[in-house]
């Protein structure tokens, strides 16, 4: 710990002291410690995906369901039923008819490269940042739900009554509807999102467009199944095992 | 000649209960204006500025721009993922509202609530604490160190390392690894602030 | 348009004027306190949930917009294919277009989450890829179009007489592209089981016609018995027959989409659960088919009944039930089918994953689907006080001349 809090200084310092270098290039330093200058915009050479290796979850994804409900808060609507309740991820088991084989997996917002919600959505809230990540801009969402008809993955929900008490990080609100964001806040922030930092030993996420990151030479090596491939969606989510 | 009158005439009786109508809502008006237009006493921030000057030109700015400026950070958060303390409305929460006030939460639903209090007197609809909260909150999160600690002792972290190793040269996989060492944003984004704080005075003045 | 034909407004403002224009007054009155009651508490008092997403008061709105389109067809008839016998009922035809297609917009209107944040849409950005902004122009331009074709038929210029054959045509075109595009809402969902498929847009248009011919059968008989004017059987056969053959043709256009759906496996869950057992079976074979579409046609064809206005009256009623039962079906049928992540594989999470969603509609939801039609009423009762809509008469005689 000590030892990490040590590298974590002596690195902060570092960046301050040579702020210059930083915004001169942040692309080669930042990149591979995933982050941009706090100040700086996006960008699209990054993509940001996921890998999921269904195999190692033992829990077959309870602790990221766990976690994401912590870090963003869902999950405890006082007057909506279960149908109503927002759900930003969920564990699904598939049973095979024919063979019987059964898995879980946990399914959310898959990122879609070209997102059918953000197709339809009429106000432009249904959105993707140019790092790839599809989230709602829940500013001008009108609620007119369209992107939850839309999705393949039935990853969004609606927000059915008011609120109160929201993570400062993840506002939501009556109205509007809301779905896995990568926890943009964190990755902004140059964290992993809540799930990965779950399942650090099946969770890998990183830089799809980077070809030296970790997740993209594990793709490149092994493939990473995606969840309906034949929309032909090119999902930022991928899995191992399905 | 008898035409033109008669439109005349009618014009005139048109322009009767226009007349008093205007007149009705001038009279309002100019009633409204001499009201006192003291606005009301605001709760104290937290934390206060070195100097009154500095506080008297942000009190200047926020109490004119404070809607623009929250419009063009939220967008600015939302596309471009820039999520520095400047006008953060998180930031701006965490400073003027305080976290327990008379014992309780203090929410915008109190006319004591910093935002509530002009924003009733004025009664401009607050719209902001539809979605976000409306009080100092201490995020929860994961412990960062744990996480690493449990990524460093997992099978697929060797499994990774061992196949970076194999297959890429020791200088990526060494910045690789390092990846997972992350850290916290706000700092560094504070001692940028700083920074170009001194360097342009304007900019901080805002602040 | 046939010169001497003299239109009125309703002139005779007595008990009876006042009594449906308050009846129908409450209905949207209704509404708009079904409005405020799932504004102010959120979506959770209706039915509707992560599942079905669009309830009971999208199939009223759905079911207006479409109509509306379709009660401008019989204007259409009159202006763009020259049938003198339509001719003064364009009027009409046009007016309730209009009414229809804002009772049903309000109604989606009113239906949204987040209302307060339509205003920033209307000054911020449009997304042009969505199916709902090409409608939010297509909407708003028909009724931009039939203000002028109104003018074009009440006025008489001779400007208004020239325009009045080319903004028909436009109109004609406008509504063809807008009824494509309602239809296209659900066409173009590509991972919906029941949707994905490009017949649904011709398959809207000809409901389109079925919906909006029988709500203005219905409203010619009701305005004229009720003001008193003669309306002659010549008319109403017409609409009587026109009223059938869509009824017709919706009906085929039905059942090549269901036969094409039972040719592909991939589709064979969807349809079995929609025509064999599920619970839109009965809504789909005895709403929409039985007393949606045969009864009404029986009653229309069926040679004892020929100019009996009874039958008429009922066959076209039919007809708007069979038509909320058709899009009912569509719309909430389809929602209820579970979206298919893995196929050949049965799915279930805390989430609804693999199930049929149920679902019921409230109280709320209902009064302000309806609230819309009330308002729609309201608005066309309202208009045919103000303007010269309805003819003094609609006897054989006056439509046609040449009547033995």
């Amino acid at each position: 710990m000590s030892k990490i809090d040590s590298y974590r200084r002596n690195f902060l310092s570092g960046l301050a002291g040579t702020a210059a270098a930083v915004t001169i290039a942040p692309g080669v330093f930042l990149r591979e410690v995933q982050a941009k200058p706090a100040d700086e915009p996006i960008s699209d050479k990054v993509r940001w995906g996921m890998l999921i290796d269904i195999n190692k979850l033992s829990d077959g994804g309870d602790a990221c369901i766990e976690a994401c409900k912590k870090e963003h808060g869902w999950g405890d609507e006082k007057h909506s039923n279960d149908q109503q309740d927002a759900q930003w991820i969920r564990k699904v088991k598939v049973t095979e008819k024919m063979t019987g084989k059964t898995m879980s997996l946990p399914v959310m917002c898959q990122h879609c490269e070209t997102a059918p919600c953000v197709d339809v959505c009429p106000t432009g809230a249904s959105m993707k940042r140019a790092d790839g990540i599809v989230q709602v801009n829940k500013h001008i969402c009108i609620g007119c739900r369209y992107c939850m008809m839309a999705c393949p993955y039935k990853a969004r929900s609606f927000v059915h009554e008011t609120l109160v008490d929201q993570r400062p990080g993840t506002p939501r609100g009556k109205g509007t509807v809301e779905s896995c964001n990568m926890c943009v806040n964190r990755v902004d922030a140059g964290k992993n999102p809540a799930c990965v930092d779950a399942a650090p030993e099946a969770m890998l996420f990183g830089d799809l467009n980077d070809e030296n990151s970790q997740i993209s030479k594990v793709l490149k090596q092994y493939g990473g199944t995606q969840i309906r491939a034949d929309l032909e969606l090119n999902t930022g989510v991928r899995y191992w095992g399905i | 000649m008898l035409r033109i009158q008669s439109t005349f005439t009618r014009f005139l009786k048109q322009s009767v209960p226009l007349a008093v109508l205007l007149s009705f809502l001038s009279v309002t008006l100019l009633s409204l204006s001499a009201c006192d237009s003291e606005p009301p006493a605001l709760m104290k921030a937290s934390k206060q500025f070195d100097s009154d000057e500095i506080r008297d030109k942000h009190v200047a700015h926020m109490r004119k721009n404070h809607m623009d400026e929250l419009m063009h950070k939220r967008d600015e958060t939302v596309y471009n993922g820039i999520r520095t303390q400047k006008y953060s409305l998180n930031a701006c929460i965490n400073c003027h509202v305080p976290e327990q006030h008379n014992g309780e939460v203090l929410r915008h639903t109190n006319p004591e609530h910093f935002c509530s209090t002009c924003h009733g007197y004025v009664a401009a609809k607050l719209d902001c604490f539809e979605c976000h909260v409306d009080h100092p909150v201490k995020q929860p999160t994961t412990s960062i160190s744990n996480s690493i600690q449990n990524y460093h002792n997992s099978k697929a972290h060797t499994e990774i390392k061992s196949y970076i190793q194999a297959n890429v040269s020791d200088e990526i996989a060494t910045l690789s690894l390092a990846k997972n060492v992350t850290f916290d944003t706000n700092e560094v984004s504070d001692v940028k602030t700083d920074q170009s704080n001194k360097a342009s005075s304007k900019k901080g003045s805002d602040q | 348009m046939s010169t001497n034909t003299v239109f009125s407004e309703v002139k005779n403002s007595g008990l009876g004027y006042w009594a449906v224009l308050g009846f129908f007054g409450l209905l949207a009155l209704a509404g708009i306190a079904a409005f405020y009651y799932i504004h102010h508490h959120g979506h959770y008092v209706t039915g509707m949930n992560n599942q079905i997403v669009w309830g009971m008061p999208h199939v009223f709105a759905i079911f207006l917009i479409v109509a509306a389109s379709g009660a401008a067809n019989v204007a259409t008839v009159g202006t763009v294919f020259g049938k003198k016998i339509y001719q003064p009922l364009g009027r009409l035809s046009a007016f309730l277009a209009v009414a229809l297609l804002i009772g049903g917009l309000v109604v989606l209107l009113l239906d949204l989450g987040s209302i307060g944040h339509v205003i920033e849409m209307a000054f911020g950005y449009i997304n042009f890829k969505s199916i709902f902004a090409w409608n939010i122009i297509l909407y708003s331009g028909f009724i931009a179009i039939i203000a002028v074709y109104l003018w074009t038929m009440m006025d008489r210029s001779k400007a208004s007489k020239k325009l009045y054959k080319p903004v028909g045509i436009i109109n004609m075109i406008w509504r063809f592209v807008l009824t494509m595009g309602t239809g296209s809402i659900f066409g173009f969902l590509v991972a919906r089981q029941y949707y994905d498929a490009a017949i649904l847009a011709p398959l809207f248009i000809v409901a389109s016609y079925v919906y909006g011919t029988a709500i203005y059968t219905l409203v010619l008989m009701a305005s004229f018995k009720m003001t008193g004017r003669e309306l002659g059987d010549a008319v109403l056969n017409r609409l009587r027959y026109t009223l059938a053959i869509f009824i017709a043709l919706v009906f085929f256009l039905e059942l090549v989409r269901h036969l094409t759906n039972l040719y592909a496996t991939e589709h064979h869950g969807v349809e079995s659960y929609i025509l064999n057992g599920g619970p839109f079976s009965n809504l789909f074979w005895y709403g929409q088919i039985l007393f949606g579409s045969l009864v009404p046609m029986f009653l229309v064809w069926c040679t004892f009944l020929r100019n009996n206005r009874m039958a008429l009256a009922v066959a076209a009623a039919l007809a708007v039930f069979g038509g909320l039962a058709q899009i009912y079906v569509i719309l909430i049928g389809g929602q209820s089918y579970p979206l298919v992540l893995f196929p050949n594989s049965e799915t279930s999470s805390t989430f609804s994953d693999g199930v049929f969603n149920a679902y019921s509609a409230t109280l709320p939801e209902y009064l302000l689907g309806i609230g819309g039609v009330g308002l729609a009423i309201c608005f066309l009762i309202i208009g045919m006080k103000i303007f010269r809509l309805l003819p003094t008469t609609l006897s054989d005689a006056s439509v046609d001349p040449h009547h033995s």
